[in-house]
């Protein structure tokens, strides 16, 4: 939009007032961008749930399938789990009578990038099955491994693009971030949490990783 | 047909599998190579009762006996101790 160098002029003055209206509603407020999962806290409640996660070396892979984390299941009607995070990831998500989506955009939260396919958009747990696995969920009943696959109550789940979710495939904070440097303060929070809220264990290097990505965190 | 398998510690970057991304930690490779040659390739959790693929599974070998020696170079290249 262009406007009249006169209007311009008069208007000018108000400058300075878009200015600090603006740094006040960008101090302290967690992001707002889609794909951000429900149930984040803030960073000092986080700070406590990590300080209170336990501490031990991975457990074995033994026996680990992907079978025993039952997902998708159906959440209600026709629309399982991942459809689910893809209606509440995307904007402007239309389904059809099978709960798919036909039309829609979505912002991935790892990496920047905007799809409007989703075949090309992926549902990732957060905090990995296999890396669930060996950080206590090997002990868990299958029915708790599946509430936890499907877990769309705390921030376990984002829609974010295949190739982001492929390329951090197992791996905890200490080895693999997202490549979006602005999501690591949001990234550390689900992570923490989700481990918090269903009980899994740290490793060491995990646990150092997280805690400067926290100290990083302005909100 | 042929099949060796053996043990070895992913590099902290893991290995690419098609079916669930990167992998990393203690895995095993076990390659499969027919009478005529097509090399197969599967790889898992040590102890996991599922494989996954990696890229390269439809390699096909001129001489079937060079499959030990293409399955040893593959555990060297993707092996890497761990720093105690």
């Amino acid at each position: 939009m262009r406007l009249p160098r006169a209007l311009i002029r008069r208007l000018s003055f108000l400058a300075p007032l878009v200015l600090v209206l603006a740094m006040a509603f960008s101090v302290a407020s967690a992001p707002t961008a889609l794909a951000f999962p429900p149930d984040v806290p803030g960073k000092s409640q986080v700070q406590s749930e990590l300080n209170s996660l336990g501490v031990q070396a991975e457990g074995s892979m033994d026996g680990y399938s992907r079978d025993l984390f039952p997902h998708w299941h159906t959440v209600s009607g026709t629309c399982n789990t991942r459809e689910e995070v893809l209606k509440r990831d995307g904007t402007n998500v239309a389904v059809g009578s099978d709960c798919y989506p036909t039309a829609g955009s979505w912002y991935s939260y790892y990496d920047g990038v905007t799809r409007t396919s989703p075949s090309q958009i992926s549902i990732d747990h957060i905090v990995p099955l296999a890396e669930a696995w060996r950080s206590g969920a090997r002990s868990w009943t299958t029915a708790k491994r599946e509430a936890f696959a499907n877990d769309l109550a705390g921030p376990q789940l984002i829609a974010v693009t295949t190739e982001v979710n492929s390329a951090k495939g197992d791996r905890d904070p200490s080895s693999w971030q997202p490549p979006r440097t602005a999501s690591h303060c949001g990234y550390a929070k689900f992570w923490i949490h989700t481990k918090y809220r269903w009980g899994l264990t740290l490793q060491s290097a995990e646990k150092t990783t997280l805690q400067s990505m926290l100290n990083a965190c302005s909100y | 047909m042929t099949e060796l398998t053996s043990i070895f510690t992913a590099t902290p970057d893991g290995v690419l599998t098609n079916e669930v991304g990167v992998i990393t930690g203690e895995l095993e490779l076990r390659t499969t190579c027919t009478d005529d040659g097509a090399l197969r390739l599967a790889i898992r959790y040590v102890g996991a009762t599922e494989w996954y693929t990696v890229r390269g599974e439809n390699y096909r070998l001129h001489d079937p006996r060079d499959h030990e020696v293409v399955h040893r170079l593959l555990v060297n290249v993707l092996h890497r101790p761990v720093a105690s």
